[in-house]
């Protein structure tokens, strides 16, 4: 596997700046970004709702946000002021804060860089491929004492 | 629900490789967001002139519709919630509860009486939101058509969204009242009945739709569809068979927007009965 080591780190602290604003901004409170590590893909984990969004043009790729329930219905909770979210609403939230994290990065990156609408999942389904030769970056964070994973894989 | 053939489909914005490889998966909140509204096929059993062009900008979105049929009569809702995507969607979904609870389970079938239902239901739950950080507009333009089968004739209410009228080829637009429900809580909300005879219009053609048609960019100057040409449209394919109407308005639109990416979702339903 060919991978430029220090532009994919480059590309992961894009990815960070852009978690870490959208909390901070969004909503008021800051997100601790703990220690970024590699991932063998099989091993990956992923939590109850995750938002992915394919990456294309000239970076290949893909990113996940993936969350709890617990995480979701607080953020929901504060842009919207629903109590009692379902789980379609925690799928679309999952959609949404997916969708700016890579609008944000998209906006650093420029117009070569092309994301994909967001593709939502709950678990892990039995059918999700992971691309080979692919470089996975997780960086795990809490927001409120919430966890979180920010899947990064980069062709 | 929805049937895949009748939802166009969505624009990926170039996600190639990496997207095709896990595309098998389906996204929940697509599935989600179509599952909630009636199937054209289950209009078509009630109103058989019938189409619906759905396509939201995103994977979802906020326009939607409803359909429901008693004994006496038919009733289509049209909606188109603010914003788009996302937080859109989920303004959808709310409007849709309601319109399930307050058509089909209360059995309100009045349109101008569906309309203050919803503007009530929606300004009790949004009112005192506790959201901090509000990101969703709450208000949606509507329109509603009831059709009194035994006597067939039909009323029309509207909160921003107008009902287009083709009869002998001409377009007639029926005006919505100029306030959407779900917003502006402190102002009174009132919503006029307009009462259209189908026995005296049996070949008239009707159409409900979001604002994402009109304003859809694209075109030889990058301009909006805008309405003179929806109507210019709608007139010059009034004797053609629905179906047919709905093949035209997809191709038109499609090549109108062309590559553009979209700036709204997009929801238009057209009958005749």
């Amino acid at each position: 596997m060919e991978v430029n080591k220090e532009e994919f780190e480059s590309t992961c602290r894009l990815f960070i700046e852009s978690v870490s604003n959208y909390f901070s901004v969004m909503t008021d409170h800051d997100s601790e970004i703990n220690v970024p590590f590699l991932k063998d893909i099989t091993q990956l984990e992923l939590k109850q709702y995750t938002g992915m969004i394919g990456i294309s043009g000239n970076k290949q790729g893909y990113v996940y946000f993936s969350a709890n329930q617990d995480l979701f219905e607080e953020l929901i909770n504060i842009f919207i002021g629903i109590d009692d979210p379902d789980t379609d609403d925690l799928m679309d939230m999952a959609g949404e804060i997916s969708n700016v994290i890579a609008g944000n990065i998209r906006a650093s990156l420029g117009t070569n860089f092309i994301i994909s609408v967001p593709l939502v999942f709950e678990g892990r389904p039995a059918d999700l491929e992971f691309p080979e030769d692919t470089f996975v970056y997780v960086i795990p964070l809490t927001w409120r004492n919430h966890q979180a994973y920010v899947i990064v894989g980069l062709q | 629900m929805i049937n895949q053939a009748d939802i166009n489909s969505i624009k990926t914005y170039g996600a190639d490789v990496i997207q095709t490889k896990i595309s098998r998966i389906e996204d929940g909140t697509r599935k989600n967001y179509f599952s909630l509204l009636p199937s054209p096929e289950r209009i078509r059993e009630s109103i058989p002139n019938s189409f619906v062009i759905i396509n939201p900008m995103n994977t979802v979105g906020g326009d939607g519709y409803w359909f429901a049929e008693n004994d006496k009569a038919i009733l289509i809702a049209v909606f188109d919630c603010m914003g788009h995507g996302h937080f859109a969607s989920m303004m959808a979904r709310t409007y849709i509860k309601l319109l399930r609870q307050i058509i089909d389970e209360q059995g309100i079938f009045f349109p101008n009486q569906v309309l203050l239902e919803i503007h009530t239901a929606v300004q009790k739950k949004f009112s005192n939101s506790t959201a901090k950080k509000s990101l969703i507009g709450t208000g949606a333009d509507f329109g509603i058509v009831r059709i009194n089968k035994a006597i067939r004739e039909m009323e029309f209410s509207g909160a921003k969204m107008n009902l287009y009228q083709v009869s002998d080829g001409k377009l007639n637009v029926i005006k919505a009242d100029r306030i959407q429900v779900g917003e502006y809580f402190d102002h009174d909300h009132e919503y006029v009945t307009h009462i259209i005879d189908l026995k005296k219009q049996q070949d008239s053609k009707f159409y409900l739709f979001s604002d994402g048609v009109t304003d859809l960019m694209g075109g030889p100057e990058n301009k909006k569809f805008g309405s003179a040409r929806l109507k210019q449209l709608l007139e010059s394919i009034y004797p053609r068979t629905m179906e047919d109407q709905k093949k035209e308005m997809v191709s038109t639109l499609g090549k109108w927007q062309g590559s553009n990416m979209a700036l709204d979702d997009v929801l238009l339903m057209g009958f005749s009965y």
